[in-house]
């Protein structure tokens, strides 16, 4: 619906009413004018502020501060127009309806009353709508939607209500104002009053209208209002026929009387309108009610051909290419063809060898050729329609051809000229649009390449046609020929050349023009073909010599940015010199500033804007993870590096809907979270992943096009479920975000799993794989965060609930294996913190995982393998020390050297000893054990190296040296423990004697993770030295 | 006769009468210089003559064998005899600010007559043309350029009568290229050119180019020279006020803010904010002096004011424009910053303001 006008109108109607009732234009700061200034630009913070500063200002009139509680809750009402969260706009209408509320009841000044109840009518109508708005989003169930759409019928009737009260008002204000001869402003007060009066009469049928749109067709409520708000707008029209309320309410009748199905009172109502003289502001509306006549038409039977042939004949004449693009024009177009058509059938069917028929049918092929060509909301409509007339899009009759009417002039030329430019532009668009289907999945490649040929076919014939006709234009100059004109033929062959992929001519061209005549008209159009031409010379040219185009396309793109700044070529150039930035492998700081300076020369409601944002910030958020990855440069710079990729990732992605999201932006939305992630900011992380604009999980569960049309969408959908996995799992641990995370976690991990079942592609399987490996990792590093042992049994209890569901769901041994490692490693955790009946707990869901993983049958002899370990370490965990040992040497057996299993057998020992007290189990895990026979060399050896065997073994493998340093610690802690047992002050002095060699030995020990403990170690053997040679506790031998 | 006939027939008469009478005009006029001097309620007192000298200060002109003087500020324009049609037309596309169409004109001036008035004036009216199209931002026509071509013409016609108004727009140019020295060198002329409005423009605008140079007690002093002018129209007011205006700012950029802002609030309240041209320098001033007190988001508002109400004002709303990319980002507000800084670069490319970011 065409509703922007009359919030246009609306808005007028508001500054009309403000002006009224504040501050005269001297004697005061200009208050009211700044206010809406300030609102008009979006400024509503500055308003906020500004009025909180004005209640105790000297530079404002007592009557505009006696207005501010109102001006506050107006600002307060405009401001929610810029936000997208339904929750953060219900609160600020709320404070909006309190200020007013409170206002209303203590204004004793009936029109500041008035005023008062208008805004309390906006407030409760833009409640309405934002109720509307909600019940169509697609997130909502069937009875959530029904929900918000009875908040929307009760605020809609509010509304009326408080509009109604505000006319009753406004009315008694005029009737009762006394014209003040002496005053000259006197008059202009009450003709503002007036105004206000017409704006608000206007607001009821809008809401009565509005009210019937949210109404079953056939509910007889529906049709009284919108009879009732018919009514209203013509009473208004017929009052003000001169004035934009009086145009708009025409129009806004017509439209009542089309939605309930009278066709010839909307259309008479359209007649009359277009009957209005002409003026800017009604051209607009004109160029709305034809439209609207053209739907009454369609529906009218039968079908009056003529009267729309008469109607849009003359006006369809005169449309320029600009206009075409415009989709009323189009919806004309296409009446117009449909009128033409059924009158040549209907000559046809009465007299078949009428001359008209021919015409009238080539009329109606063309004009609905050029609606179909063009991308727009009506297309499709129009390809119907060729469809049921059985034209072929890229078949022209020879009758249609434009250039084959004589060319006499240099007028003709220009003219057929500007006929084959708009062909050649659909032609054109059309190759794009079968190109970008030919990508598609599931798309049929053979028919679309047969398509492609043949658009691509008639591209160059027209092409070839047109740049025939230019150069006969040039031929044809004459003395009165204006600079302009020849300039127009020079950019059309500019744009022939490009779309024959002859580019240097093209950019030579524009060059030129650009260059020699910077003031004249289509000199900037040119210019940013030429931009284009030389852009797509570099793409051609081979990476290693394209210094000439770099150099001339930065040239003439900073020039076209110069000199047209604001204008969409400025803005296509700066966009095409960024990207050329961007492009580069590399960027340094120099490059950031450049790119961010071409982008900021780039409207804000430029379309390229919210591109090239997002991909500065992709490119920035690489290079962060790079930079952090180096560990070159500071915290502090990395930090910065982050919160520079974050600006432009947001401001970028927040340019975006659903409706016009590209996968550039989609993925600087998934790189936004990962940001957030990234900062700690994990509320925004989650906003951004579920609820923002363009949510990731939200377009993969919409099966959005501009994800699943694109080759990157399995890229795309893995890593949004790992960053949905990483962030779920995040808002686990984090008491300030309540909501059901572990499911959620779960829910990713299912469609992660499902997708891996579905595609058995070893890239998903690994994914999944990764996935548990990261929650695992995450899961630890949260428990470890957690301050208190009611914290961390709380968020155990939870753990518990989703590793036991995903155990129990699963049939898959490697899932379940996980699940038990899972629980192992935070066993071993709480074993850390001498938690041993919380440990004791985890390790026995771990082995319970692991028994239930060996039922299901692993044939896998590498997984068999490791999942033996795992069992026998779980037992470890569950202190049944001589089961996990004798499992382990099993395993040993088959696989002597492997340096992780003697670590686990040494750890057993020394666990066993540890715990149950007993020295032979350390003396066994320091020294070795279970000696046999090597088959090789017929020597003996143990099976179990023990740890001082260990630490000899690793000391010469530097890539194992961590598990060289916990050798070491274990053959200390081992010798040391033991010494304490058995009361022998020998072995500890033995043990401290071992610490300070490899301490000598091996910087390793000095490493940050490492020094701590085996500082603490050292004071623990100094300690209890001490305590033997005192004859402590710890006695002597 | 029907109503109609008679209509017709009266209207072919009133025709040809004018071209008749067109003709002889013409015809008389070509003898004689035309001095167009300024007229009461802004028509203009046609003297025809012929001129005999000129300069920075006075025309003389020989009416009829008695010698008259008229000075240059009581003069419009000057059409002299013999001409070219196009000169006329040239004049014309200036005073409506058709710059492009001017300069076209010029250009199309075949084998012009010899006289060195007109000469003179042909040259002024190229540079003017080419000194306002450049200071309106062409994109071609950089005010380096200008700057050279009015330049060129102030050096080389110093007899012209119109010296004074292409010295302030020299001096413009100077200052939109960052030359402040020399443009208040020219500016300093200005306030001896014995035309009161200029004289006022040049102090006004001396003073401006010394608070460019950091150069407050020599501002201060210009403008309080101004304050002090002895004349009570409505022009010598408005720049009093002005004045006012600038001297607070002095004032709170050597410290002393409270008083001030006292002072330019007090402005505000009185005057009528019909005066944008005042209130925008009221505004821009009282931004000046919430910088200086570190009130940066009263400050923003100040230059708000001057952004959003009056724009019309080209060169205060370039000073807020520039204020308001410096202050915005302290505020986190990137995009409001860069919209500003768009629309100083796209609309105020050629002055000191775009040049100072």
């Amino acid at each position: 619906m065409r509703s922007s006008a009359f919030i246009a109108i609306l808005a007028t109607g508001l500054c009309a009413g403000v002006g009224i009732l504040t501050s005269a234009a001297h004697g005061d700061e200009p208050g009211e004018a700044f206010l809406q200034a300030l609102r008009d630009r979006g400024y509503h913070d500055v308003a906020l502020e500004y009025l909180q500063d004005m209640e105790s200002s000297p530079l404002v009139s007592a009557k505009f501060k006696s207005t501010l509680p109102f001006e506050k809750a107006q600002t307060l009402i405009h401001s929610t127009a810029t936000l997208r969260e339904f929750s953060a706009i219900e609160q600020r209408l709320e404070q909006a309806e309190k200020l007013l509320a409170n206002s209303e009841a203590a204004v004793s000044d009936p029109e500041l009353r008035a005023r008062a109840q208008n805004y309390q009518g906006d407030l409760l109508f833009r409640r309405a709508n934002l109720y509307l708005n909600q019940s169509e989003n697609e997130r909502l169930n069937a009875s959530e939607k029904q929900e918000h759409l009875t908040k929307a019928q009760d605020y809609l009737k509010k509304a009326l209500d408080a509009f109604g009260r505000t006319r009753q008002s406004y009315k008694g204000i005029i009737d009762n104002f006394q014209v003040d001869v002496r005053d000259a402003s006197s008059k202009q007060t009450l003709r503002k009053l007036r105004e206000t009066f017409t704006v608000v009469r206007m607001k009821l049928p809008q809401i009565l209208e509005r009210h019937a749109d949210t109404l079953d067709e056939n509910d007889a409520e529906r049709k009284k209002s919108l009879t009732t708000a018919a009514a209203e707008f013509e009473k208004l029209w017929a009052n003000y026929p001169k004035y934009n309320a009086g145009l708009y309410s025409c129009y806004f009748a017509a439209r009542c009387h089309f939605k309930m199905g009278a066709y010839p009172a909307a259309l008479n109502l359209t007649q009359e309108l277009l009957a209005v003289g002409n003026s800017r502001s009604s051209q607009t509306l004109k160029r709305q009610a034809l439209a609207l006549a053209a739907d009454c038409w369609s529906k009218t039977e039968p079908y009056p051909f003529d009267a729309v042939i008469a109607n849009l004949e003359p006006i369809s004449s005169r449309l320029t290419r600009r206009d075409l693009r415009q989709s009323d024009w189009q919806r004309i177009q296409i009446e117009l063809a449909r009128a033409y058509h059924a009158k040549a059938t209907e000559l046809k069917f009465a007299n078949p060898s009428d001359g008209r028929i021919k015409n009238l049918f080539r009329d109606a092929s063309k004009l609905i050729k050029a609606v179909a060509r063009l991308p727009g909301e009506h297309r499709p409509a129009a390809r119907n329609l060729m469809a049921k007339w059985n034209l072929n899009v890229d078949a022209t009759t020879e009758a249609e051809e434009t250039s084959d009417k004589p060319v006499r002039t240099f007028a003709d030329a220009k003219q057929q000229g500007l006929d084959l430019i708009t062909e050649i532009e659909g032609h054109y668009a059309d190759v794009a649009d079968v190109k970008r289907l030919l990508n598609a999945p599931g798309a049929d490649k053979e028919q679309l390449q047969t398509q492609l040929a043949a658009t691509q076919q008639k591209l160059a014939d027209r092409t070839k046609k047109c740049l025939a006709i230019l150069d006969r234009a040039l031929q044809l100059t004459e003395s009165g020929t204006t600079r302009e004109e020849l300039n127009q033929i020079r950019y059309y062959q500019s744009i022939c050349y490009f779309v024959n992929q002859n580019f240097f001519e093209s950019a030579l061209i524009g060059e030129f023009l650009v260059n020699r005549y910077p003031t004249i008209s289509f000199s900037k159009q040119a210019g940013a073909i030429a931009v284009n031409s030389y852009a797509a010379l570099h793409d051609k040219s081979s990476p290693e010599d394209r210094g000439f185009e770099r150099e001339r396309l930065t040239k003439l793109a900073k020039k076209v940015a110069e000199s047209w700044p604001g204008s969409s070529e400025a803005s296509a150039a700066a966009s095409t010199l960024t990207k050329l930035l961007l492009a580069q492998s590399d960027l340094s700081d120099a490059d950031i500033t450049t790119a961010s300076e071409l982008i900021d020369s780039v409207p804000e409601d430029s379309a390229s804007r919210g591109v090239l944002d997002v991909k500065l910030g992709t490119k920035l958020w690489f290079i962060f993870l790079r930079k952090k990855a180096e560990r070159r440069e500071e915290a502090d710079e990395i930090a910065v590096r982050l919160d520079l990729a974050t600006e432009y990732l947001s401001e970028g992605v927040e340019r975006f809907s659903r409706d016009n999201v590209v996968m550039d932006a989609a993925w600087g939305s998934l790189f936004l979270v990962n940001a957030h992630l990234e900062s700690g900011n994990l509320k925004a992380a989650l906003e951004q992943l579920e609820t923002a604009a363009i949510a990731p999980v939200d377009l993969v569960k919409l099966k959005h096009p501009a994800i699943f049309q694109s080759s990157k969408r399995e890229l795309y959908i893995s890593e949004t479920y790992k960053i949905a996995g990483k962030a779920y799992l995040a808002a686990l641990g984090d008491k300030s975000l309540p909501g059901n995370w572990a499911d959620k976690a779960l829910g990713v991990v299912r469609a992660m799993q499902s997708r891996a079942d579905k595609s058995g592609d070893a890239g998903a399987v690994k994914d999944v794989n990764n996935m548990y490996r990261l929650i695992a990792v995450e899961l630890e590093k949260q428990l470890r965060m957690l301050d208190s042992p009611a914290e961390q049994q709380a968020f155990v209890k939870n753990l518990n609930e989703f590793l036991t569901t995903l155990q129990n769901e699963s049939k898959d041994p490697n899932t379940i294996i996980w699940t038990g490692k899972t629980y192992m490693s935070l066993g071993d955790m709480f074993a850390a913190q001498t938690d041993d009946r919380q440990a004791k707990s985890l390790y026995a869901s771990a082995v319970s995982a692991l028994d239930r993983a060996a039922k299901l049958g692993v044939s896998e002899p590498k997984l068999v393998f490791e999942l033996k370990r795992q069992q026998a370490l779980a037992k470890r965990g569950a202190g049944k020390y001589e089961s996990a040992f004798g499992d382990l040497k099993e395993l040993l057996k088959q696989s002597p050297n492997s340096w992780k299993l003697q670590m686990d057998a040494a750890a057993t020992l020394q666990r066993w000893g540890t715990q149950t007290k007993t020295p032979k189990p350390l003396a066994r895990a320091l020294g070795g054990t279970e000696r046999f026979k090597d088959a090789k060399t017929g020597r003996e050896k143990n099976l179990v190296w023990g740890w001082s065997a260990l630490a000899n073994a690793l000391k010469s493998k530097p890539d194992l040296a961590d598990a060289h340093i916990k050798s070491v610690m274990g053959a200390v802690v081992t010798r040391f423990e033991y010494g304490v047992m058995e009361k022998n002050a020998k072995v500890v002095k033995a043990a401290q004697r071992r610490l300070e060699i490899a301490k000598s030995k091996n910087p390793g020990l000095e490493s940050p993770d490492w020094k701590p403990k085996f500082d603490a170690l050292e004071q623990k053997i100094k300690q209890q030295m001490n305590a033997m040679k005192s004859g402590g506790a710890g006695g002597s031998r | 006769m029907t109503n109609s006939d008679w209509m017709k027939r009266n209207v072919v008469a009133a025709a040809l009468t004018a071209i008749v009478v067109s003709l002889h005009a013409s015809h008389l006029y070509a003898q004689k210089d035309s001095v167009y001097r300024k007229g009461k309620n802004g028509g203009n007192s046609l003297l025809r003559g012929k001129v005999l000298s000129t300069s920075a200060f006075k025309v003389t002109v020989d009416e009829k064998g008695s010698t008259k003087e008229v000075p240059v500020s009581e003069i419009n324009k000057i059409s002299y005899s013999g001409e070219p049609r196009s000169l006329s037309r040239a004049r014309d596309h200036l005073e409506n600010e058709r710059f492009d169409d001017c300069l076209e004109t010029l250009k199309k001036i075949e084998d012009p007559p010899g006289s060195k008035f007109i000469k003179q004036e042909m040259q002024y009216l190229e540079a003017c043309a080419s000194g306002r199209k450049a200071m309106r931002g062409d994109p071609v026509l950089t005010t380096k350029v200008a700057e050279q071509i009015v330049g060129n013409f102030v050096q080389s016609n110093s007899d012209s009568y119109r010296l004074v108004p292409a010295v302030d727009l020299y001096a413009q140019l100077l200052m939109a290229n960052g030359k402040t020295q020399q443009a208040q060198k020219e500016f300093n002329k200005l306030t001896k050119s014995q035309w009161s409005s200029y004289e006022r423009r040049g102090h006004f605008f001396e003073g401006e180019t010394l608070i460019h140079q950091d150069n407050l007690a020599g501002a201060a002093k210009s403008y309080q020279t101004l304050a002090s002018l002895d004349d009570s129209s409505a022009e010598a007011r408005q720049y009093k006020l002005l004045a006012d205006c600038q001297l607070a700012k002095i004032s709170a950029l050597e410290g002393s803010v409270e008083p001030a802002i006292a002072t330019l609030e007090k402005i505000i309240q009185v005057e009528n904010s019909d005066n944008t041209q005042l209130f925008a320098c009221a505004y821009n001033a009282l931004g000046t002096s919430y910088l200086k007190a570190g009130n940066i988001k009263k400050a923003c508002r100040s230059f708000l004011h001057t952004e959003l109400l009056f724009s019309t004002e080209a060169d205060a709303h370039a000073e807020a424009l520039y204020n308001l990319t410096k202050i915005w980002p302290q505020l986190k507000e990137t995009d409001r910053a860069n919209r500003a800084r768009a629309l100083l670069v796209s609309r105020y490319r050629n002055t000191i303001w775009a040049a100072k970011l």
